[in-house]
């Protein structure tokens, strides 16, 4: 493929995706830096591996499934378990709020988050991908590589977790996708 | 409760986290930059071949007099076509190099280093060593001026003649060209201008478009800007002219095309590649600005042009590769030259100097670059 014919396809991605997939991957790492670096080598892969894919909706599938694994990696990273060392001893010291977590703290409406934050990373990733980035119950499985009825499980025991209640239409339309 | 849970979990995320306009275009350079390193492994992969060669070349080197060989075509150009080979360095800092006739020298940057290289004495010169990354991609020279951009945002201008060297903190997006003592950059706004002398900042341009598919054009005192407009009939680029002397808009010019690449002031001509996203080539085409009508230039498929007067570089796309082939336009005929038929190796980035030298870089394995001057 020739480098111009990349470089749209790129910057055609970046377009549709960037903003989703940024604040996607802050809101799972919750690190702004991490976020943009995640999301960078995302579109580098993609860049990279451009041949394989021949379908919009290929392509979206891979750039969320590459923006979860590499936020899965960050967790398992020494940069990660360094930063929660040194909060962990911070706190023995004398307990500091965070900037994300005084963010969050700022307005009521941020509750949502702060329950969510709170949810192991398997129920988190999947109340994002649907209810944020609208991504459909078969979408999730191929990203997260799991049964539609494990991403239905994880939907319901997250929502259940973070106290999210939906209207009657709203359960309908999950139904159906 | 409210249900418009997407809203609110958009809400908790603060506003400025996104993908900015900023880092899509840093993106796109480090993936253009891994894509040349994938398509050029380094040499170590074949240490054993290569140290043979090593040893060869180096007795070649000792017998000698120069790594640089003058070649002889049967081109009507007053100056030879010249090869130009610079050992220790690497691809990535040569495709972007610059060519200052003027000096007869080279510019190319690596890591944290600026070089110089001589075409008269065949020697190395370092300019500048930074202790900080430098991004290649807003490098800027002439026979006067040194500009180059640090990956801490900071742009640094050093006067060649005096050495005085002076900072400013600028959030460059890549588009750093050099006119005399102007220095034009944009940021995610719009284009400025700095005088270098007084280091006076003028905002020449605001962006209105939806975005751009090229750097600026500038030719003498004028600067052409391409900007992408979403309309009913589908994207359409529009080129904004200025007078660099009086700082004002000249023209406005439209072609119906959503992508201009490559755009290029000469000839009182605004050149590009344009296409449509339905389109598998680009077409190369013109905007006469003496009457603002498009003109269609027939080619070969290529993927990359440059122009200067009446000569044309085209990368011809031949079967998966393309390699740079010159000819002679006249009344938008193509006439092929047998300037580069000699050279066997695939040759990329063609590129003229404001005053006439062609420069392409060749991707055998010495990276050697060759240079043509047309005038």
């Amino acid at each position: 493929m020739e480098k111009h014919e990349r470089d749209k396809l790129l910057t055609n991605a970046m377009d549709v995706y960037g903003h989703y997939l940024t604040r996607l991957a802050y809101a799972l790492v919750k690190d702004k830096e991490k976020a943009e670096d995640i999301v960078q080598e995302v579109f580098i892969r993609y860049y990279l591996h451009l041949e394989q894919f021949e379908g919009r909706s290929s392509v979206k599938t891979y750039l969320y499934r590459m923006t979860v694994n590499e936020c899965r990696n960050y967790f398992k990273s020494w940069a990660f378990r360094k930063i929660e060392v040194s909060k962990l001893a911070s706190t023995f010291l004398i307990y500091k709020e965070t900037p994300e977590e005084a963010y969050l703290k700022q307005e009521d409406k941020h509750y949502l988050a702060v329950l969510l934050n709170k949810l192991p990373a398997k129920y988190k990733e999947v109340i994002w991908l649907h209810y944020y980035a609208e991504l459909s119950v078969k979408e999730i499985s191929e990203i997260l590589n799991c049964s539609s009825n494990t991403v239905k499980t994880r939907l319901a025991r997250g929502r259940k977790k973070a106290q999210l209640t939906m209207s009657e239409e709203e359960i309908d339309r999950a139904k159906e996708h | 409760m409210p249900k418009n849970i997407k809203q609110l979990l958009d809400e908790s995320i603060p506003a400025d986290i996104t993908l900015s306009e900023e880092n899509k275009q840093k993106i796109l350079r480090k993936a253009n930059q891994q894509l040349q390193s994938t398509i050029h492994p380094r040499k170590r992969l074949f240490r054993p071949i290569f140290s043979t060669l090593a040893i060869i070349s180096l007795l070649v080197i000792l017998i000698g007099p120069s790594l640089s060989n003058w070649f002889s075509t049967s081109s009507s150009f007053n100056t030879p076509l010249e090869k130009v080979t610079i050992p220790n360095d690497d691809y990535s800092s040569f495709i972007h190099s610059i060519f200052i006739k003027d000096t007869n020298e080279l510019i190319y940057a690596d890591n944290k280093t600026i070089y110089s290289y001589s075409l008269t004495s065949h020697s190395q010169q370092v300019l500048v060593e930074s202790s900080e990354d430098i991004d290649i991609y807003t490098l800027a020279a002439n026979k006067n001026w040194l500009i180059w951009g640090e990956k801490n945002n900071n742009i640094y201008i050093l006067n060649r003649k005096t050495t005085l060297q002076k900072e400013q903190k600028k959030t460059v997006l890549g588009d750093i060209q050099l006119q005399e003592d102007r220095l034009i950059y944009n940021d995610a706004s719009g284009y400025k201008q700095i005088n270098l002398i007084t280091l006076e900042e003028t905002n020449l341009h605001d962006f209105t478009g939806i975005g751009r598919n090229s750097k600026a054009g500038l030719y003498d005192n004028l600067l052409v800007i391409p900007e992408q407009f979403k309309s009913n009939n589908g994207n359409t680029t529009e080129f904004y002219v200025y007078d660099l002397t009086t700082l004002k808009q000249i023209g406005k010019y439209g072609a119906p095309y959503k992508v201009a690449e490559n755009v290029i002031l000469m000839n009182n001509k605004i050149y590009a590649a344009f296409s449509n996203e339905d389109e598998n080539s680009p077409i190369l085409g013109y905007i006469d600005l003496t009457d603002g009508t498009f003109h269609k230039i027939e080619t070969p498929p290529f993927n990359n042009y440059a122009v200067y007067k009446n000569y044309l570089a085209l990368s011809i796309v031949d079967k998966n590769t393309d390699t740079v082939k010159l000819y002679r336009l006249e009344n938008e005929n193509l006439e092929e030259l047998p300037t580069f038929n000699k050279i066997k190796e695939r040759l990329v980035m063609p590129r003229f100097t404001d005053d006439g030298a062609l420069i392409v870089n060749g991707e055998s394995a010495d990276f050697s670059m060759y240079i043509q001057d047309v005038e």
